[in-house]
């Protein structure tokens, strides 16, 4: 039975990936640690992939083919939501998807694609958005509440590009697992917000020199139906509150924001995990020490100070919550699979690459499993905080299986690795090289 | 008896997610127990992403009592609901070699 033998398969690679190597394609590692010797395992893996594997000698032992990284048994479930386009469904209630990477191509991100992070229930809709309430109070000179309608008339509104990620993205390649939501590479979108700049609000209500932390508040209910506990509350530090970047929006590339992404006010936290970008933002508490609401505290959004064993324990002390994202780059006009017509010999590449609060200085591009790298063309962000495309042009020499991989440099020289390191209780901050399998029919 | 009891107690509430029952998780002892534990505030798909350690799992499961609200419960149904989901959703993705991993 197929998916049998394919259990089988991944049991192996689990288990001893060398000895699975050998056994299943007969091919063994080099001294180098890299590399096919014999002819016959070489023909055993192509036919498995379907093609032959020109760079197979550059292919890590141990490396799962690209096209054969996803079990069979979890085939991707796809969301049915008006409004939304086939994004993969994680999770029901809550409600959680994420944008296919092929479906990222888009310079902005149009709300159809954009993904859904939800933590607890969705709201119903406000019949009129302009009567939405914020409260802004603790350590404030003035308790202040505005209505939106009131936001948008006593304020300038900007509109800005900026990439906002699920503090998760990536958690899918941690070894072993990690706890929540199994997240590829695209918990991520970039879509134009317009709003009012935080800082202009906290600035009306005047910082007591005590405020250092703000807190968030939304109006999605909690998922065990008890109206006094807050589904999650975060928060940031008041530096970054008052980047001029940082924005309470109403808008979405110039229309209202989905009601599943936060309508019809939320915040936006560029380069921050997502979670502190609140949705159905409904307070901002300005805190005297750093905020300790529900998702401040354990291992949720924390990263460890000194590295830990995967899969092992650490104490909560040695951990810090992760602000910036880390680098990281996606190819957006190949998707994953594509079978490319007899005789391909050129193949042209783009997407885009982001790097939380720093921009990104360098992309490159591998077809040989990083033997060899091109660098590619980057363009500027549209503005600080937006994503960046890359693109560049590849020749495939022959017919056969081949993978596209892409590594992101930041500005501190700090590039994707080809795994996801710096393992961490529940799994942030995984931003290993994307792959895409491609192959050009014989 | 006491895994009885609270499927009991638990069987009237609705579940979160309506078209999902106990079958679409793996057979194995305690599943209608924990199926019913823990769909009372999220659906299945989440514990079906998961992959843990019997002391991980019995981690979130402390996790899902502190941090969102789950009604304690006694540690008979407690233990079994914990054996449930450690059989069912075991560490999949191993690392190949951690010789710092000896459980």
């Amino acid at each position: 039975m197929a998916l049998r033998r394919e259990r089988g398969f991944f049991e192996l690679y689990e288990n001893d990936p060398e000895r699975a190597d050998a056994l299943i394609f007969g091919r063994r590692a080099e001294v180098d640690r890299r590399g096919f010797l014999g002819g016959a395992g070489l023909a055993a893996m192509g036919a498995f992939v379907g093609a032959g594997i020109p760079f197979a000698r550059f292919m890590p032992s141990g490396l799962i083919p690209a096209a054969q990284a996803q079990t069979p048994t979890d085939a991707p479930k796809m969301l049915k939501l008006d409004g939304k386009a086939d994004l993969i469904l994680l999770q029901e209630k809550p409600l959680n998807a994420e944008t296919p990477t092929h479906l990222l191509d888009d310079a902005v991100t149009p709300a159809e694609k954009f993904f859904i992070r939800n933590n607890g229930g969705v709201p119903e809709p406000v019949a009129d958005a302009n009567s939405w309430k914020l409260v802004v109070d603790g350590e404030v000179n003035k308790k202040l509440e505005f209505t939106l309608g009131e936001l948008k008339r006593r304020f300038k509104p900007v509109t800005l590009q900026l990439q906002l990620e699920c503090g998760g993205n990536g958690r899918s390649f941690f070894t072993p697992e990690t706890r929540g939501n199994q997240w590829g590479h695209g918990a991520v979108g970039c879509a134009q917000w317009t709003g009012v700049p935080l800082a202009e609000v906290l600035k009306a209500a005047g910082l007591k020199p005590s405020a250092v932390y703000t807190g968030h508040y939304g109006a999605d209910p909690h998922l065990s139906g008890d109206p006094s506990r807050p589904t999650i509350s975060r928060g940031v530090p008041i530096k970054k509150a008052m980047d001029e970047h940082t924005l309470v929006a109403w808008a979405m590339n110039g229309k209202p924001i989905p009601q599943v992404n936060g309508a019809p006010l939320r915040l936006v936290v560029p380069g921050w995990p997502g979670s502190t970008s609140q949705k159905w933002l409904a307070r901002i508490w300005l805190r005297d020490k750093v905020h300790d609401g529900p998702g401040m505290g354990g291992f949720s959004y924390r990263v460890t100070r000194t590295p830990m064993v995967p899969g092992g324990k650490t104490p909560e002390t040695n951990t810090r919550i992760l602000e910036s994202m880390p680098v990281r780059s996606v190819i957006t006009n190949v998707a994953h699979g594509t079978e490319l017509p007899t005789g391909t010999r050129e193949l042209a590449l783009r997407g885009h690459a982001w790097a939380g609060e720093k921009t990104v200085k360098a992309v490159h591009v591998s077809i040989d499993y990083g033997a060899t790298w091109r660098a590619t063309e980057v363009l500027m962000p549209r503005n600080k905080y937006a994503w960046q495309r890359w693109r560049t042009k590849v020749r495939l020499p022959s017919e056969g299986y081949y993978e596209i991989w892409v590594r992101a440099t930041d500005a501190d020289g700090r590039a994707q690795p080809p795994v996801a390191g710096n393992w961490n209780p529940q799994g942030y901050g995984g931003n290993p090289m994307h792959r895409v399998a491609v192959l050009v029919k014989a | 008896m006491a895994a009885g009891a609270l499927l009991g107690a638990l069987a009237v509430a609705a579940h979160a997610v309506e078209h999902e029952t106990p079958k679409d998780m793996p057979p194995g002892k305690g599943r209608d127990e924990t199926f019913y534990a823990c769909t009372a505030c999220h659906g299945t798909l989440i514990i079906r992403q998961q992959g843990m350690t019997r002391d991980r799992w019995e981690q979130t499961f402390d996790y899902m009592i502190e941090r969102h609200g789950m009604p304690e419960i006694d540690n008979e149904d407690r233990a079994l609901v914990i054996d449930y989901l450690a059989q069912a959703f075991p560490p999949r993705r191993k690392a190949p070699v951690n010789p710092f991993l000896r459980q």
